[in-house]
């Protein structure tokens, strides 16, 4: 089943065209690689699939809506989380805290309900403290737990924004470089985290620059050079396609 | 600090607060006290603001709305203070919908400037604008002090300092308990991670728009509150009374005393105002002495003094 479409999807900056006309699809708990060489348009993508950029033409469809052009807030409200190429953290908060705002979704009551300290919202409050100790618990970030995200080692934030993006419960992820800056170690437990989100039902459409980790992972994969697609295919077609050698590579001709 | 102690400590400052116009007798320190009070809620309502990530420079003009709305229907009306108080509070809370609704759109510098020229542009209307009625740059004399309330027989008069002085007190603990509940509840989680960084709030699905707009309603609202108490306290306004100096002067206590503790900018008024109260004998060098001090304490204690103190003095025993 399909969960999220793009049609024609485009986007220009002035006249630069940072996507051009790309169509995807993405299957339910599939794992969806989309690469290109920089500047080839890939984060502008997620960007416009949550809302962080408007397109300028084409359409997205989630879970058979169109949301083309809705608010960052509202999608995911629907289901779609994500995280940032940076470490884009609430850095003068705790890990703890970063997993527990990132709840705020799933509260069934307003947050005035918490303001004046209503039975339902303490009972909310302690489901949720809950929730977030499974998800740090889950991912081995527990002994990090106090610790301000403004100090944190680069590995052990990539883990939170991760974590931040779960405690969400989406039903679509996108990950934008989750591997990027990491040790082998750590590449590890990346990647085992990513395996047991798509277990738990998460669809995940990841932009990812490491080779190996993108051929060993990924379901299928999605080629972007200059705003368009490429190629489309699971990894032994793309490692193998002319087309996508040539644009990371560049032609023999140029390459003198 | 011991947290059990922390609500002893506030009962018991509570108690002296209510009780010292028992042991003094100086309308100079009762005038003081009032002054402290209504710099103290002023700098929490701007703090709401605050935890955003922003600053509100339009600041002093809702409390100039707040001041000119009960001003008016006390003195050409001839509307009771308690009804009037809730006027004031509730039109300086549409005005700031109004405005807030498109100054919340921007962030940082244009947030500073856009509040700044609609405050301005508030205080000149009230300068220039139907000067019969407003009274341009002289403004409105002979408020009248709040009305009497009679309960079964026992009337309760406000005409002296002391009565102000608890109706000051009266609104500073309101102001103290629902900032205090915000701080503590998920609406102040929400508006602290805005503050931190609002692409990422906006991504975990918080409506950043939304919850702008009420904190900067809220804040402005504790503004008009803060002008209705000075009116009636001063009972004489002019549009000098709200320039953006006014919320200049609160932003330098509210950094001095910390921004990020709930007591913080409390503690930073009444260390800041009495030392100015004691400064004032100095003549001329007043100000100069005033200023060294604040700079003293930016410079090395950038997170203000509670923070500090907090940090350092308390941690270590």
């Amino acid at each position: 089943m399909v969960i999220l479409r793009t049609q024609n999807l485009s986007k220009h900056f002035g006249g630069l065209s940072a996507i051009n006309d790309v169509d995807l699809s993405i299957n339910e708990r599939e794992i969806l690689g989309l690469i290109g060489p920089n500047g080839s348009g890939k984060t502008t993508f997620l960007n416009l699939v949550n809302g962080l950029d408007k397109p300028s033409a084409g359409k997205v469809i989630f879970q058979g809506e169109d949301i083309t052009g809705h608010p960052s807030h509202v999608l995911t409200k629907k289901g779609i989380s994500r995280t940032f190429q940076q470490n884009v953290l609430f850095k003068m908060a705790t890990v703890w805290e970063n997993v527990l705002i990132s709840h705020e979704i799933n509260y069934r009551g307003s947050p005035w309900e918490s303001f004046f300290n209503l039975s339902r919202s303490r009972i909310e409050e302690k489901e949720v403290q809950q929730s977030s100790f499974n998800i740090l618990e889950e991912m081995k970030l527990l002994a990090w737990k106090d610790r301000l995200c403004n100090n944190l080692p680069h590995g052990i934030q990539r883990m939170v924004g991760i974590a931040v993006a779960t405690a969400v419960r989406p039903k679509l992820m996108l990950l934008d470089e989750p591997f990027a800056g990491l040790n082998l170690n750590e590449i590890g437990n990346m990647a085992s985290q990513i395996k047991r989100l798509r277990q738990n039902g998460v669809t995940i459409l990841m932009v990812e620059h490491r080779m190996k980790a993108v051929m060993e992972l990924c379901d299928r994969i999605v080629v972007l050079n200059f705003g368009r697609k490429i190629a489309e295919g699971i990894p032994e077609e793309i490692r193998n396609n002319e087309e996508v050698i040539k644009a990371y590579l560049g032609d023999r001709t140029h390459a003198f | 600090m011991n947290k059990k102690l922390e609500p002893v400590i506030y009962t018991l400052l509570a108690l002296f607060l209510f009780t010292l116009p028992l042991y003094t007798k100086s309308q100079y320190f009762i005038t003081i006290a009032i002054f402290i009070f209504l710099y103290c809620f002023m700098s929490l309502g701007l703090r709401i603001i605050m935890k955003v990530g922003e600053v509100s420079f339009g600041y002093a003009a809702f409390m100039c709305i707040g001041s000119y709305t009960t001003a008016l229907l006390t003195t050409k009306l001839h509307l009771s203070f308690w009804v009037t108080w809730m006027i004031a509070c509730a039109i300086t809370a549409l005005v700031a919908f109004l405005l807030g609704s498109l100054a919340v759109r921007t962030k940082g510098v244009h947030f500073f400037l856009v509040t700044l020229a609609m405050g301005e542009t508030i205080r000149l209307i009230a300068m220039n604008w139907n000067a019969p009625l407003l009274g341009g740059p002289q403004g409105i004399y002979g408020i009248p002090s709040p009305t009497p309330i009679t309960l079964g027989g026992l009337t309760i008069k406000f005409d002296s300092r002391v009565a102000m002085y608890f109706i000051a007190l009266v609104v500073l603990v309101m102001v103290v308990l629902v900032t205090w509940r915000l701080d503590r509840s998920r609406i102040g989680r929400i508006w602290d991670v805005i503050g931190q960084d609002d692409r990422l709030a906006a991504v975990i699905g918080i409506n950043v728009y939304w919850h702008k707009l009420v904190s900067f309603v809220l804040s402005s609202t504790v503004a008009g509150l803060g002008g209705v108490v000075f009116a009636h306290m001063m009972t004489y306004i002019s549009p000098y009374d709200f320039t953006f100096f006014y919320t200049m002067q609160l932003l330098v206590y509210i950094v001095f005393g910390g921004a990020a503790t709930f007591i913080g900018p409390m503690v930073g008024v009444t260390f800041l105002m009495i030392l100015s109260e004691f400064l004032r004998k100095f003549g001329p060098y007043e100000l100069i002495f005033y200023g060294f001090v604040i700079i003293l304490v930016l410079r090395f204690i950038p997170e203000g003094v509670v923070s500090w103190i907090r940090g350092n003095l308390i941690r270590r025993q």
